[in-house]
C-alpha cells in the first residue's frame, strides 16, 4: 500500500509535470509568429511504478522529453525548391531590367531610332541639296549612337549592380555558414545530456533554408547532431568549422566570381547560379548590341564611301567606331553636313545613294555569312528573346514558388502553432495542475486526520 | 487536416498581393490604353507590334515622299504648260509670218516677239521647286539651259547644263520611282522635254531658226521648216505632259495604296496592343469583387479564435 508521503509525491510530480507542460504551451503561444519556429510538445508518460506485493502502484506522471514536431523529410524538399526560387528570382529580375532597358513592348527605343534614321535618309532623297535635311540626318544618326551608348552604359550599370549584389550575397552566405557552425557547437553541447536543443535546431534549420536560397546545398546530419553542408562536394560547414566563400572580380569578364579556397565554385541552382546566368544574359545582350552597331556601321559606311558629297568630292566614312560603345558620327562629317554623300555621282541633286542607304531598312544583313534578318528584325529578335526569357523566368519562378509554398504549408500543418489547440492544451494542463494540487490538499487532510485527530481519546 | 495559424493567416497575404498585382496591371492597361506593357507580357504580339511600327513608320515616310514628289511633278506640269503656251504662240506667229503679204519690217517685229518667247522658254528651263531646278536632272543648282548670245544680246545657241540622271523617291515600301523630267536627253535618259535627240525635237533650235528666218524675211522657210517643227514640238510637249500625268497618276495610286496599307496596319496594331476597354473594365470589376471577398473572408477568419469563448 502506498504511504501518504508517496501520495504527496505523486501530487507533487503532477504539479511539476503540468507546470512544464504549461511552460511548453506558453512557449508555443508566444512563438506562434516566430519565423522558423517549430511547435514543441512535452511528451508525458507514467512514472516508474513501485512494486509492493501483491500490487504494483503507479507513481504519477513525468515529462519524458520536450520534442519538436517537425517532418524533417520535407526540409530537404523545401531547400531544393528554395534554391530554384533563388535562381529564377535573380534571372527574372535581370531579364526584366534588360527588357526595360531596351525599350517597351510596343515601341523599342532602338527600333524607333532606327526607323527615324531610315526616314532621315528618305528625307534626304527628297532634298539632297538642302542643308536642313542633311543636318536632320546627322541629328538622327547621333541619336542612334546615343541609344547604343545608353544601352551599353545601362548594361555596364547592370553588370556593376550584379557584381555588388554577388558581393553582398557572398557576405550573407558566409554569415549563415558561420552561424550554422556556431549553432552546431551549441547544439552538440546541449544535447550531450540527452536533452533536445529544439530552439537552437529551429534557428539552424532556418539559416540552412536561407542559405539554400543562395546556393544548392547538400546537408548531412552527424550522429552528434551537427550538420555538415557542401555544394557539389565543396564543403561549406563541417562540424564546428565553416569555410568562407569569397567574391573575386574576374578581370577578363568583369564578373564577380564566387570562390572557395581560391577556386571558382560551380552551382546547380540558387541565387549564385542565377547570377552566373544573369552575367551570361548581360554579355549576350551586349554582344547582340555590338553586332547590330557593327553591322550598321559597316553597311552604311560601305555604301557611303562609294558616293560624293555635296561639293562633288568623293565621300569618306559616315560612322566612326566599331561597336555599340564606340559608334559615333565621323568627326569631319559631324561638323559639316555637306560631307554626307547622297549620290553616286558628283551632281548635287543626285539622291540614288541616299535611297540605297534608306532601303537598307529592308535588306537582310544579319548575321554575317548568310544573313536572315534586317537590322530592325535583329533588334526585334533581341527584344523578343529578352521578353520570352523574362516571361519564362517569371513563370518558372512562380512554379517553384508555388511548389515551395505548398510543401511549406504541408510542413506548417505539422510544425506550425495553432492557437486554438494551444489554448485548449493550456486549459487541459491547467485543470490537471489544479487536480494535482487538490490531490496534495486531500493527502494533507488525510495526514492531518492521522496526526492531529487520531488517538485523542483520553487526552 | 491540422491547420496551423501561419497557414491560416500567412497564406492570406500572398493571395491579397496576387489579386492586387492583377488589379494594378489591369488599371495600367486601362490608364495607358496599351495592353502589352512589356515584351514579356506577350512576346509574340510584342514582336509583331515592333515590325508593324517599322511598317507604319515606312508608310508615313512614303506618304511624305509622295507629297514631295507630287509637288515636284505639279511644278513640272506648270513648266511644261508654259512651254506649250510659248510654242503655241510661236506657231500662231509662224502662221502669221507665212502670210506672203507681210513686209520685212513686220516679220522683224514678229522676230522680236519670237526672241522674247525664246527667253521665256529659257526661263521654263530654269524653273525651280524649293530652289532646285526641275528639268536639269540631278544638276539642280543651276538653270537647265544656258544661252550663247550675239553682240545684240540675241540668243544664238542654247546649251543644256543638266545631266541625264533621275531623281527617285521611295513611294511604297521597297518600291522607288523616278519623278523628274529631263530638259534634254543629250546627256542620257530616254526623254528630253525641251530637247530630245531621239525624237529629233529641239525647241530652242526651232525658235532660234524661226527668228532668224523672220529676220531674213524668209517666209518660205517659216512655212516649210519652222511650222512642221513647231507642230512636232507641240506633240512632243504633249507627250511630256502625258508623262508627267502618268507620274502623278502613279503617285496618286501609290498614295491610295499607302493610305490603305497604313489604315490596315494601324487597325492591326490597335487590335494587337491596345486595351479592349470593355473587357478590361469587366476584368477590373471581377478582380475588385474577388479582392473584397478575399478581404472579408480573411478578416472573418482572423477574428475568430477560441480566445473569444474563454472566460
Amino acid at each position: 500500500m502506498l504511504t501518504a508521503n508517496a501520495l504527496l509525491e505523486v501530487g507533487t510530480r503532477g504539479l511539476k509535470t503540468f507546470q512544464i507542460a504549461m511552460g511548453v504551451t506558453s512557449h508555443n503561444i508566444t512563438n506562434s509568429n516566430t519565423e522558423g519556429y517549430t511547435r514543441q510538445r512535452a511528451e508525458l508518460s507514467s512514472s516508474y511504478p513501485i512494486f509492493l506485493q501483491p500490487h504494483i502502484f503507479g507513481t504519477g506522471v513525468q515529462v519524458d522529453a520536450i520534442v519538436r514536431l517537425r517532418e524533417s523529410v520535407l526540409d530537404a524538399t523545401i531547400r531544393g525548391e528554395m534554391s530554384e526560387v533563388g535562381r529564377w528570382d535573380v534571372n527574372a529580375q535581370t531579364l526584366g531590367t534588360l527588357e526595360t532597358m531596351l525599350g517597351n513592348a510596343t515601341n523599342g527605343s532602338l527600333g524607333e531610332a532606327l526607323n527615324a534614321f531610315w526616314n532621315g535618309w528618305q528625307d534626304l532623297t527628297s532634298g539632297p541639296e538642302e542643308m536642313g535635311a542633311r543636318q536632320a540626318l546627322l541629328d538622327l544618326s547621333q541619336r542612334i549612337a546615343d541609344v547604343f551608348h545608353g544601352g551599353v552604359r545601362r548594361l555596364d550599370d547592370l553588370n556593376t549592380g550584379l557584381n555588388t549584389t554577388v558581393t553582398a550575397a557572398v557576405a550573407e552566405a558566409n554569415g549563415y555558414t558561420q552561424s550554422i557552425a556556431e549553432l552546431n557547437r551549441e547544439i552538440a553541447r546541449a544535447e550531450l545530456s540527452g536533452a533536445n536543443a529544439n530552439d537552437l535546431r529551429d534557428r539552424r534549420d532556418l539559416l540552412v533554408e536561407k542559405l539554400s536560397r543562395l546556393t544548392d546545398v547538400h546537408v548531412v546530419e552527424q550522429p552528434n547532431g551537427m550538420l555538415d553542408i557542401d555544394v557539389n562536394g565543396d564543403v561549406l560547414v563541417s562540424g564546428v568549422n565553416s569555410f568562407a566563400l569569397s567574391g573575386v572580380l574576374n578581370g577578363g569578364t568583369n564578373h564577380m566570381e564566387v570562390q572557395l579556397g581560391g577556386s571558382p565554385l560551380a552551382f546547380a541552382s540558387g541565387a549564385f547560379q542565377g547570377f552566373t546566368e544573369s552575367f551570361a544574359e548581360v554579355d549576350g545582350t551586349r554582344a547582340q548590341l555590338d553586332q547590330l552597331a557593327a553591322t550598321l556601321i559597316s553597311e552604311v559606311n560601305t555604301r557611303h564611301a562609294t558616293g560624293f558629297d555635296l561639293q562633288g568630292n568623293p565621300a569618306g566614312a559616315f560612322f566612326a567606331g566599331t561597336d555599340a560603345a564606340t559608334i559615333g558620327l565621323d568627326p569631319a562629317l559631324a561638323s559639316n553636313p555637306a560631307l554626307i554623300a547622297a549620290s553616286t555621282t558628283a551632281a548635287p541633286g543626285g539622291n540614288d545613294l541616299a535611297l540605297q542607304i534608306a532601303q537598307l531598312r529592308d535588306l537582310k544583313v544579319i548575321p554575317g555569312g548568310t544573313p536572315t534578318m534586317t537590322l530592325n528584325e535583329a533588334f526585334n529578335a533581341l527584344v523578343l528573346d529578352l521578353g520570352s526569357g523574362g516571361k519564362r523566368a517569371t513563370e518558372t519562378l512562380g512554379d517553384f514558388e508555388r511548389i515551395r509554398a505548398s510543401v511549406a504549408e504541408r510542413r506548417s500543418a505539422v510544425s506550425g502553432v495553432n492557437m486554438d489547440e494551444e489554448l485548449s492544451n493550456l486549459l487541459t494542463f491547467q485543470r490537471a495542475y489544479e487536480a494535482s494540487a487538490r490531490l496534495i490538499t486531500t493527502v494533507d487532510e488525510m495526514m492531518d486526520m492521522i496526526i492531529n485527530r487520531m488517538g485523542i481519546v483520553g487526552r | 487536416m491540422r491547420i496551423s495559424d501561419s497557414q491560416r493567416y500567412g497564406g492570406l497575404v500572398p493571395r491579397y498581393q496576387d489579386l492586387l498585382a492583377r488589379q494594378i496591371k489591369v488599371q495600367q492597361q486601362i490608364a495607358s490604353g496599351i495592353r502589352i506593357q512589356k515584351a514579356s507580357d506577350a512576346p509574340g504580339d510584342a514582336a509583331r507590334s515592333h515590325l508593324m511600327h517599322t511598317t507604319r513608320s515606312t508608310l508615313e515616310q512614303n506618304l511624305r515622299n509622295l507629297d514631295e514628289g507630287q509637288a515636284w511633278t505639279e511644278q513640272t506640269n506648270n513648266a511644261l504648260n508654259q512651254a506649250v503656251s510659248i510654242v503655241q504662240r510661236m506657231d500662231e506667229l509662224s502662221v502669221r509670218a507665212g502670210d506672203v503679204t507681210l513686209s520685212a519690217a513686220e516679220r522683224a517685229n514678229i522676230a522680236q516677239e519670237v526672241d522674247q518667247l525664246l527667253e521665256g522658254m529659257l526661263d521654263v528651263g530654269a524653273q525651280t521647286y524649293r530652289g532646285r531646278t526641275i528639268l536639269s536632272g540631278t544638276q539642280t543648282g543651276q538653270p537647265a539651259f544656258t544661252a550663247t548670245r550675239d553682240a545684240q544680246g540675241r540668243i544664238t545657241a542654247v546649251t543644256y547644263q543638266g545631266n541625264g540622271e533621275d531623281r527617285s523617291l521611295e513611294v511604297e515600301p521597297g518600291r522607288a520611282m523616278a519623278y523628274n523630267l529631263l530638259g534634254s536627253n543629250e546627256a542620257g535618259g530616254d526623254f528630253g522635254a525641251l530637247r530630245d535627240t531621239a525624237a529629233g525635237v529641239d525647241i530652242f533650235d526651232t525658235a532660234i531658226r524661226l527668228r532668224d528666218f523672220l529676220l531674213a524675211n524668209d517666209s518660205a522657210s517659216v512655212t516649210g521648216i519652222s511650222l512642221p517643227e513647231l507642230k512636232d514640238a507641240l506633240t512632243h510637249l504633249t507627250t511630256g505632259l502625258a508623262r508627267v500625268g502618268g507620274l502623278q497618276s502613279r503617285m496618286n495610286q501609290s498614295e491610295l495604296t499607302d493610305e490603305d496599307h497604313l489604315e490596315l496596319v494601324q487597325k492591326q496594331l490597335s487590335q494587337l496592343i491596345e486595351t479592349d476597354l470593355a473587357e478590361a473594365a469587366v476584368e477590373a470589376s471581377e478582380l475588385d469583387v474577388a479582392y473584397r471577398a478575399a478581404l472579408q473572408v480573411g478578416s472573418r477568419i482572423m477574428q475568430t479564435s477560441l480566445l473569444d469563448y474563454l472566460r
